[in-house]
Formats: structure tokens, C-alpha cells, sequence
């Protein structure tokens, strides 16, 4: 008899990043189905949904209600706050997160799997792909919590030991989408280049509103000041709607685009799963890869019991849609192939860089960063006499 | 003088665990591999804790010790006992004040509650890594004053000769004094020392020199 496993599936489909949070929960849910219609998985998944709506007080309820229905693997969160806000249940009760969202690294957990991308894989190539083609001036902005924060200073220490400088650094709130203050500041700062970290209808609203501001002033926005992000997916392009979604630079490790058998396959069975999208994405492709790489363990484990899951799932390989990805059992990331894309007026990316195989997750970056933080631009030297 | 810069990254370091809780052991050293270190388990007996602490390597070392270890006593009364030159990171167990007095004693910077927990090793090693750091540079700083207080005399000792053979007051002196340490490069305690023995020099040899200080020797 095939065993069958209840796994969560904890994913905002509503509130201000619903949009991401539903392309996750299609990823995942095509999985699930994917593993019970084939015979070789060797288990039955049966997942059970819970929407946070976008609120943080209610992620912990809902692991609660989770933990308590004796469902011990979960594939959620995409916000790092709500990943740190139910860590310590997982830790309480023995159960495993599968986190599939790129984030800014800095956290081993031993009850996490983290199916997306680190901080390797997204920003040093794209920090090294923008002093090449746009330069060394940036100007960042974010949303006021920890992956903006992280994100902007491995920006920062990345620009400055390639000679470049940060200008400003600006936060909104989350989910604030009054962003004329910050489009006057990058006039006035005149960087060669926009670090966006904001996310969900912040984003969206500083797209529109700085292609506009730029096209009132005579300004061509994706030349004299591109605006480059680690976190813009093709769903997101939809959300930020009309001309103004082309033209961004965006550092990920898959775009719906990719031209390969299994990412053919992947995105058709995605659009005839769920005709009403939103679009595949690299999180969709992550909460996706997640749930395979789960199914697996728990085939290989036979239980659902947290060591058991952990230890088949080091090492454990999957064909994805974005190529080949590993679980590093040193650090229980995954290995991930980084590419560049450009946004294009089809809410698509054109891929314009790509590493061409897995690289190694290195979390804490400790065979990227420098020993010592990023000097300060301005040296406390003065003139004495 | 340069701002002070954060350690923020301690891969290439070396963890040295002196404890004898195997689970705390287990979870430092899979979490100090995640985050690029070396890490030896280490004797926990109070003769080979001493012979450690003389052997570490403040450019690399790394030393958790556990304060639930029953050889401080021993450890402090040991001849040749003295503060590691390396940062330290306590270990806590059992939370009594004779316990964490011991590991202050011992030069921990850091504290790591017991059963350790793998998302507080980061924390630890910034903080125990960056306040040896920044007590060195404090400590620097402090025999470097210390240094210049008794130097002092030669500053006083300068000035009056300066006001005598140049005719300027204290403060014209003064100024004269500190523009020429400027140029030769010495702090000013250190050129007026250099002019005061000068001066010495050329009164032993009943040699009143009238030009003074103010062609030092670069070289010097």
C-alpha cells in the first residue's frame, strides 16, 4: 500500500504580496500532484492549505493549527519575518520548514530546508553584472524589515570593494506605496543605478511611479537610471501592469523563460493547472522544487519523522525546471544555477546572464565576504594646522 | 586615525571547545563548520586548559570554554595563569554568580547559553570577536596615554628650554615645539624628550647650544 503523508502548505494568497504567495502555492500544488499521479514517487501527498494573508501575527496560529493536526513537514513562508516568527514551533515539535524563497542568508536552522535562493546566488553576480553595464553609483531602496536591510548592506560592502559608492539608502514601510519623496531623492542623488528592495505593492508602486516621474522629466529610465532587484518575478511584472514593468534588471536563479525540456514542461502543466495565474515564477519553481525534494525524503525515509526526512533529504538530487539543484548537506540549502534576466513589455525576463551550472549556497557568506565590514567612504582624517 | 572596522566574517578562524557536555560539543562544532571555521575539541583538565591559553593565536583562535567545568580554581592558582590573548566565548549552564565570575576571569567576551542553540553561535562569535577586538584597541589606547603621561616632564622640560633660547612664551613655544614633532614625524612627547636630552647632552659638555631643537634629526 502506498503511504500517504499530510504535508502544510503556508503561503499568503491574499494581502499585499498575495500575488508571490499564490504563484507559491501553485508551485507546490502542482508538485502534489505530480507525485500522486506518478506510480514511481512511491507515496501519496495530501496537502493542507492555510492562508496567512500577508499578516505575520497570523503565521504562528496557523503552524500551531498545523503542528497540532499532527502534520510534521511544512512548505511555507516567504517573508524572512514570518520564517523567524515560526522557526521556534518547528523547533518545539520537532517538525521541518521548507522555505522556498531566495532570502539575505545569516540562519542555519536545524529545522529548515531553504529551496531558494542565498545570498550568493543573487547578489554578487548582479552586483558584478551592474559595474559592468550601468556602474559604481547606487542608490538603494527597500522595505523597512530585514531582507531590505541585509540585501542593501551586502550591496554596499559588494560596491565598495569594486570601487563604487551607495548614495543613499531609503526605507518605506511595509506595504506603504507613497514613493514621491524617494523618486525626488534619486533625481537629487543622480545615481547610475536603482537597488530596489521593496516588495509586494511598494514595488509596485515605486515602478510606475519612477517610470512616470522619468518620462515627465524627458528621462529614458531604463538607460540613465535601471533599477535592478533580487526579488522581481513574472507575476510581479503583471501586478506592476503597463509599460512600466519592462526594462528592469532582476537577479534570480530561474525566469519562466529558461529554454529547456523540463522548464517547457514545467510552465505549460503550471498555465493548464491554474489558467487564471498567477504566472510561474522562480518562487513558484522553488515552493515546487520544495515539495519535490520532499516527496523524495519522505519516500526514502519511509516517516515523516524530522531526522529521518533531514538525513535522506542531504544530498538529494532533482532535474528542475532551472536545471539541476542539490541539497548541500553542510549547510541544508540547495544549490542553484544564478542567472540575470530583463524584464520585457511580455511580462517575461530575457535572460541576459547565466552561470551555466549549480553554484554552492554559502549562506553566511563566508567564502564571499571580506573578513572585515566595508570601510566607510570617508576616512575621519582632518586638517590640524 | 582610521574608524574602527567589524569583524563580520570568521571563516579560516579556528574554534577551540573546552567542555565536557558532548551535546553543547556536537552543536558548535556543526554550526562553527557552517560558518567557515576550524574547530578541535579540547583537553578539559585544568593543566592542559593552562598550557591552551598560553598557546593561542589572538590573530586566529577562538576559545569556547564551558563554565560548568570544576577546574577554575585550580586553573586561576596556576603559576603563569594570565588573560588569553584570544577572545573567549562562555559557555553557560548553570547560571550562579561564582560560575560567570569564573568565565569573566577567564576573559570571556561572550556568553552562549547551554543546551546551545545553533542560532545563537553567530550572535556569539560577533560579539565575543568584535569586544576583544575593540578592549584591544581600548587597551592600546590606554598605554599609549599612559606613555605619553610619563613623558610629560619632557614636554614641560622642552618648552621652558624653547621660551629660554627663542624668547616666545609658553604658548609661542609650544607651538614651535608641535609643528617641529609634526615634521620630523614624532609624536610631540617623543621630540620633546629628544630635545630635553639634547640639551642635556650639550650642558654635560658645558655647550650651550643656541639653535635649539628645531634641526632634529629625521632620522631619528
Amino acid at each position: 500500500m502506498t503511504a500517504e503523508y499530510a504535508i502544510g502548505i503556508l503561503f499568503s494568497a491574499s494581502g499585499f504580496y498575495g500575488a508571490v504567495g499564490r504563484t507559491m502555492r501553485n508551485g507546490a500544488d502542482l508538485a502534489c500532484r505530480q507525485v500522486n499521479a506518478d506510480p514511481a514517487s512511491g507515496i501519496r501527498l495530501s496537502p493542507v492549505f492555510n492562508d496567512p494573508g500577508s499578516d505575520l501575527a497570523a503565521y504562528a496560529p496557523a503552524v500551531e493549527d498545523m503542528l497540532a493536526a499532527n502534520i510534521r513537514q511544512i512548505v511555507g513562508c516567504y517573508t524572512s519575518a514570518s520564517r523567524k516568527e515560526v522557526i521556534p514551533l518547528f523547533e518545539k515539535h520537532d517538525a521541518l520548514l521548507w522555505y522556498p524563497a531566495h532570502y539575505e542568508g545569516f540562519e542555519s536552522s536545524d529545522n529548515v530546508i531553504y529551496t531558494g535562493a542565498s545570498p550568493n546566488h543573487h547578489m554578487l553576480p548582479l552586483v558584478d553584472y551592474l559595474v559592468a553595464h550601468a556602474g559604481r553609483k547606487a542608490f538603494c531602496v527597500g522595505s523597512n524589515y530585514v531582507w531590505a536591510w541585509e540585501s542593501n548592506r551586502v550591496l554596499r560592502e559588494e560596491i565598495i570593494k569594486r570601487g563604487g559608492t551607495v548614495v543613499a539608502e531609503r526605507y518605506l514601510a511595509l506595504g506603504e506605496t507613497d514613493v514621491d519623496r524617494i523618486i525626488d531623492a534619486i533625481f537629487e542623488a543622480d545615481p547610475d543605478f536603482v537597488f530596489n528592495a521593496l516588495i509586494g505593492e511598494s514595488a509596485y508602486a515605486f515602478f510606475r511611479a519612477f517610470r512616470k516621474a522619468c518620462i515627465a522629466r524627458g528621462i529614458d529610465q531604463v538607460e540613465r537610471y535601471p533599477v535592478a532587484s533580487c526579488n522581481l518575478s513574472e507575476p510581479e511584472l503583471h501586478a506592476i501592469g503597463g509599460d512600466a514593468a519592462a526594462g528592469h534588471l532582476s537577479a534570480s536563479v530561474y525566469f519562466a523563460s529558461i529554454d529547456t525540456r523540463e522548464n517547457r514542461s514545467f510552465v505549460s502543466e503550471y498555465n493548464e493547472a491554474f489558467p487564471d495565474g498567477p504566472a510561474p515564477s522562480a518562487e513558484a519553481e522553488a515552493a515546487y522544487i520544495a515539495v519535490k525534494l520532499l516527496a523524495r525524503s519522505l519516500a526514502a525515509a519511509g516517516t515523516d519523522a524530522l531526522r529521518a526526512v533531514k538525513a535522506h533529504a542531504a544530498n538529494q538530487t532533482l532535474s528542475a525546471p532551472q536545471g539541476k539543484v542539490v541539497v548541500d548537506p553542510a549547510t541544508y540549502h540547495t544549490y542553484l544555477t544564478p542567472r540575470i534576466g530583463r524584464s520585457l513589455a511580455n511580462n517575461q525576463f530575457e535572460v541576459v546572464y547565466d552561470a551555466g551550472l549549480p553554484v554552492r549556497p554559502d549562506p553566511y557568506l563566508v567564502n564571499s565576504s571580506s573578513t572585515l565590514e566595508a570601510a566607510t567612504r570617508h576616512p575621519n582624517l582632518r586638517i590640524v594646522s | 586615525m582610521s574608524p574602527h572596522r567589524f569583524v563580520q566574517n570568521f571563516s579560516r578562524r579556528r574554534a577551540l571547545i573546552v567542555t565536557n557536555d558532548t551535546r553543547a560539543c556536537e552543536t558548535l562544532i556543526s554550526t562553527s563548520r557552517k560558518l567557515g571555521l576550524d574547530v578541535q575539541r579540547c583537553e578539559a583538565a585544568a593543566a592542559d586548559i593552562l598550557l591552551l591559553l598560553q598557546s593561542l593565536d589572538p590573530a586566529q583562535d577562538i576559545l569556547f570554554i564551558d563554565g560548568d567545568l570544576n577546574c577554575f580554581q585550580e586553573l586561576f592558582a596556576s603559576p603563569g595563569f594570565a588573560l588569553p590573548p584570544a577572545p573567549v566565548i562562555g559557555m553557560v549552564g548553570v547560571e550562579a554568580p561564582s560560575r560567570l565570575r569564573a568565565l569573566m576571569q577567564v576573559g570571556a567576551t561572550a556568553f552562549l547559553s547551554k543546551p546551545v542553540h545553533t542560532s545563537a553561535v553567530f550572535s556569539a562569535l560577533y560579539l565575543s570577536v568584535n569586544e576583544f577586538e575593540q578592549k584591544a584597541t581600548l587597551r592600546r589606547s590606554v598605554e599609549e596615554l599612559e606613555r605619553r603621561r610619563r613623558a610629560r616632564r619632557h614636554v614641560i622640560k622642552a618648552v621652558a628650554l624653547v621660551m629660554k633660547s627663542h624668547a616666545l612664551d609658553d604658548e609661542g613655544a609650544f607651538t614651535l615645539l608641535r609643528k617641529e614633532s609634526m615634521r620630523a614625524r614624532m609624536s610631540l612627547e617623543s621630540y620633546c624628550e629628544y630635545v630635553a636630552q639634547r640639551s642635556a647632552a650639550h650642558h654635560r659638555r658645558d655647550a650651550v647650544s643656541e639653535d635649539l631643537p628645531l634641526a632634529a634629526d629625521r632620522s631619528y
